[in-house]
């Protein structure tokens, strides 16, 4: 039994070396340059938390990206989550076809941004998109307007689009959470006489706690790290009402070089997934 | 009886509804791979064949586009990566659920936060270190690099898998002698088939689709993986949409068939995993 | 030099000892340690001939844009062909890649030898930071002056150095359907007015005027802004010297733009258009006329449409200055003469008669006096010479700092759906002015 307790940390061995190296230091780097004033060459100047501050007090492209990056939480966590387990749940069933249905909602996901894109922006474009053909079908044409351009509505395009993309992997993982659910206790809660609705919220979703961590921690993660999809669909437009941290990271990053503001964005959007992210863990994972 | 047969329409009908809008940007998707050029500018519709399939998008693809050539390194990358990926983030899934690490807690939030890293920020300090190191243009620094970035993900799925198992599998092992090895290698992985497949699918399509960190570590065209092969068909200013939307499906073809290898292990629950 | 910090100093740490196990693998042939510094300008090599081969192999890498490819890789392969002792390792990257992976470079000291550039401010950074070679003493010592062009000279210059070797000059030019006009009557318009009528003409024969997309609206509007502002303003709000909210050129320019929106002189889906769909609207024949540089012709020619329908005039400016741009090469500073003379032959070999005969998709027209335009850039003819008879501006994206340029778009939006008037857009752009140079 020693030698067991002894032997057990080397398990954690390979994994931690390798995340540390790789990700770990270019992140604490980050936190590092984020207190400089730099242009990725040259002196760099030391000011402390002066990059937090500007961006906190006087930048209003900050200020939009960061409130479109939590409406991005929201409504991911409200629709792409419980569509998804919806999906697996109905997807888990026995019935002839499911491989197939599996695999539509999963596809998507593989596609290229670039491609998904183009695709999007033709479903929402007034003269050839399906949006409108489907609208005028419907003899609902005065609805009909020129939908990425709207700054009110903008995001709310680009979301859906990145719905319908992004569905595959929360249900993947619900998936794989379903099959760890034993049997017997459905059985056994047949057996006392309980109905669907009640199998599902009494058996099913407490089964699936550490499974909604991987959900919940993985969707938060990449609605706040949310880039491509805008990127090639609006490009943070119109009148930046699409922009979002991760976009604008790159931008003062690579198009400004501040290198220093775009670590200061990288450590707040990392500090705002943690304050999300870590209460919820901490809760889900408590030892009964 | 009757009431099941009226559930299992409402199934089908409801399923089909939303799966024919989600093939419906697919569909596009797949119409656009066989047009030319000339068949977008004349204004056709987006669900419009044109009369001449343009299947030779997907030759050219291939050919001009070398996607034949990508697809190796991006094939080679993978399979050396995402089988150690699985490894060494099952090991350390394993050893903080099972194993009584003191803090473990705490080490899967410290894993955790690794996710939460944008990659961009960290294309600097990799790109410095890497050539410093000589390591640039070797499929050696893209795998160290994915399997570290590609860790946080993958101890998180085996990690809840883990944590979901019951605990009596291995107070039955231990009395029969089973040391830490042994429970992780002959039970406990035997019974994460499905938290491996969504593992191995994930990871392989992130390993696949990566191109940011790729685009800086390689600068060897002939080190390239898939997505930065596609960009080819990028004007400065325009796409040539038919050759772009083949060359995505021919792509995407790997990992599509990895999908479909693995997907087989979601099998409505584990029976008997519990007994007593 | 630079300063890695702590935490980089811990990861080079932890990979060291990471790869001690293993680092005998693929041991590329990656750039090595810098060279050593060639502070003397370069020799003048000898013009016509290949490098001594009792010199070796010498390997130029080259970082350029994808969407050469095409083009690219025939030269480069007739070149290695010609010259056996030079090797040339290229690296194609996307418009977006090629922005940033110079950049990251730079900061790791992993410039490649030499690696395209649009110029302007983006090729700027480079000279600033002493990156990138200043060729003036080689432009001197081989001629320049007679082998490109003055204008496409201009655009390379940053204060005193020369920056890269120009390889395109480009201009936005109006190209119109000439069916189109011939059917309705229509001349080239001189004037402002002019221009005017015939938008109206277009439209009420149920034709979109011109043809736009998202951030190419600058080149409509920085045409405007040269017609109010004249010649004089216009380069000093550029510069960046003249206040903005206090220029009447700057609210009189954005008040016509919003005009011509409200008119329906540009496709109402003006702000979600792409490239492609903006110039497939000329294509069909919806709409007459868009803001295009040289590539239109080519492209034209391409999709397999008459280059006869087709054709182009300087959008009245007032000045007749034309918006312009030098896409040209930049070499690594510490290039060494001998990898630098092998450079040259290869560009010299790029842009000769010859080649230009044997690779029609080489990019056109080029910065290269004397050099025929080839049959599918047919249309362009006459645009260098109308660039250097009426002279240029800067393209502005390319004049005014990138935090600048993301603030006039979002303002030049703005005004466009009708969010802020015309009248409060210099506002908005100096006060991303003073806050770019306060940044300074």
């Amino acid at each position: 039994m020693l030698k067991q307790k002894k032997t057990r940390y080397l398990f954690m061995v390979p994994a931690m070396l390798i995340y540390c190296a790789v990700v770990v230091a270019p992140a604490l780097y980050s936190l590092f340059l984020s207190l400089f004033k730099w242009n990725g060459l040259g002196k760099m100047t030391f000011v402390g938390l002066t990059n937090y501050v500007n961006l906190f007090t006087k930048d209003q492209v900050f200020r939009i990206a960061l409130k479109n990056n939590l409406i991005w939480i929201i409504l991911t966590i409200v629709f792409t989550m419980t569509l998804a387990l919806l999906l697996a749940v109905l997807l888990n069933r026995k019935f002839r076809g499911r491989v197939v249905y599996r695999a539509i909602f999963y596809f998507p996901y593989m596609l290229s941004w670039v491609v998904i894109g183009i695709v999007w922006r033709w479903i929402y474009n007034p003269n050839i998109g399906f949006l409108d053909e489907l609208l005028h079908f419907l003899h609902l044409e005065h609805l009909s307007i020129v939908w990425l351009s709207e700054p009110k509505i903008a995001l709310y395009c680009v979301f859906i689009a990145a719905l319908w993309q992004g569905i595959g992997q929360p249900m993947l993982y619900f998936l794989a959470g379903l099959q760890g659910v034993p049997k017997e206790l459905y059985e056994a809660a047949e057996v006392d006489g309980a109905n669907k609705a009640a199998l599902f919220f009494h058996i099913t979703i407490p089964q699936l706690k550490e499974t909604f961590v991987i959900v919940f921690a993985t969707l938060t993660i990449a609605s706040m790290k949310v880039y491509d999809v805008v990127y090639v669909m609006t490009n943070g437009g119109p009148v930046n009402s699409t922009q979002t941290l991760a976009s604008y990271m790159y931008s003062q990053t690579f198009s400004y070089t501040n290198l220093g503001t775009g670590s200061a964005i990288a450590s707040i959007m990392m500090l705002i997934m943690m304050v999300i992210i870590v209460p919820y863990v901490l809760y889900s994972t408590k030892e009964d | 009886m009757k009431q099941k047969t009226v559930n299992q329409i409402a199934l089908y009908t409801g399923l089909t509804l939303l799966a024919l809008i989600w093939l419906i940007p697919v569909i596009t998707v797949m119409f656009t791979s066989v047009k030319s050029s000339a068949d977008f500018f004349s204004g056709m519709g987006l669900f419009e064949l044109p009369e001449e399939l343009q299947w030779r998008n997907y030759r050219n693809a291939w050919v001009e586009g070398r996607l034949g050539l990508y697809l190796k390194n991006g094939l080679i990358v993978c399979f050396i990566k995402v089988p150690l990926s699985v490894l060494f983030a099952s090991l350390l899934a394993f050893a903080l659920t099972r194993l009584g690490i003191k803090h473990s807690r705490s080490l899967f939030i410290f894993v955790l936060v690794g996710m939460m890293l944008p990659q961009q920020i960290a294309l600097i300090p990799l790109n410095l270190v890497y050539s410093r190191l000589h390591l640039t243009n070797t499929y050696l620094c893209l795998i160290l690099t994915y399997i570290g970035f590609g860790i946080p993900l993958a101890t998180m799925v085996f990690r809840g898998f883990f944590a979901g198992l019951p605990k009596e599998l291995d107070e039955a092992a231990r009395i029969d002698g089973c040391g830490n090895l042994r429970l992780y290698a002959t039970i406990i992985m035997p019974l994460s088939k499905p938290a491996i497949a969504s593992a191995v699918i994930m990871d392989f399509l992130y390993t696949w689709n990566e191109f940011m960190l790729q685009s800086v570590l390689i600068t060897n065209d002939s080190m390239k993986t898939v997505p930065n092969g596609l960009l080819s068909f990028f004007g400065e200013f325009t796409v040539d949409y038919g050759l772009l939307n083949a060359g995505v499906l021919i792509s995407i073809l790997p990992v599509f068939l990895i999908y479909l290898m693995f997907q087989k292990y979601f099998v409505s629950g584990i029976a008997g995993a519990v007994k007593g | 030099m630079k300063k890695n910090g702590l935490c980089l100093l811990l990861a080079l740490a932890l990979m060291l000892g990471l790869f001690a196990g293993c680092s005998n693998n693929q041991q590329g042939d990656e750039p090595s340690a810098p060279p050593a510094k060639t502070d003397e300008p370069a020799t003048p090599p000898a013009d016509n001939e290949p490098a001594d081969p009792a010199a070796g192999e010498v390997t130029l890498t080259f970082w350029t844009p994808t969407w050469r490819q095409a083009a690219e890789e025939p030269i480069i392969a007739d070149f290695m062909e010609k010259y056996p002792n030079i090797k040339i390792e290229t690296t194609f990257m996307s418009s977006d890649d090629i922005k940033a992976n110079t950049k990251i470079a730079a900061s790791s000291n992993t410039l490649p030898d030499m690696w395209y550039n649009w110029g302007g401010v983006l090729a700027d950074f480079f000279a600033q930071n002493d990156l990138c070679l200043d060729l003036t003493d080689y432009a001197a010592g081989h001629d320049w002056n007679n082998r490109f062009l003055a204008g496409a000279l201009e655009q390379v210059a940053y204060e005193d150095k020369m920056v890269g070797l120009p390889q395109n000059l480009v201009g936005i030019v109006m190209f119109y359907r000439a069916d189109i006009f011939q059917q309705y009557n229509l001349t080239v318009p001189t004037t402002l007015e002019e221009l005017e009528a015939v938008c109206d003409t277009l439209l009420a024969n149920g034709i979109i005027p011109m043809s736009t997309y998202g951030n190419a609206m600058m080149r409509t509007h920085e045409a405007l802004l040269e017609y109010y502002a004249g010649e004089e303003e216009h380069d000093s709000l550029l510069s960046l010297k003249t206040d903005w909210s206090q220029s009447e050129a700057v609210t009189k320019s954005f008040a016509k733009l919003k005009e011509w929106i409200d008119k329906g002189y540009f496709p109402s889906t003006v702000l979600t258009e792409d490239a492609n769909s903006s110039t497939m609207l000329v294509y069909t024949g919806s709409a007459a006329m868009i803001m295009e540089n040289p590539g239109m012709s080519s492209a034209i020619y391409a999709n397999g449409y008459n280059p006869e329908d087709y054709a182009w005039f300087v959008f009245p400016t007032g000045t007749g200055r034309i918006s312009a741009y030098a896409k040209l090469c930049q070499f690594n500073a510490n290039i060494t003469d001998e990898k630098l003379e092998a450079a040259m032959l290869f560009w010299d070999y790029y842009y000769s008669q010859e080649s230009i005969t044997a690779h029609d998709a080489i990019e056109q027209p080029t910065a290269t006096i004397g050099v025929e335009l080839p049959e599918n850039y047919a249309l362009a003819d006459g645009m260098l010479e109308a660039i250097s008879e009426n002279g240029s501006f800067t393209v502005m994206d390319l004049k005014v700092a990138p935090e600048v340029m993301s603030q006039y778009f979002a303002t030049c939006e703005a005004v466009i759906l009708g969010t802020i008037t015309p009248d409060a857009a210099g506002a908005e752009i100096q006060a991303a002015v003073e806050s770019y140079l306060a940044n300074q």
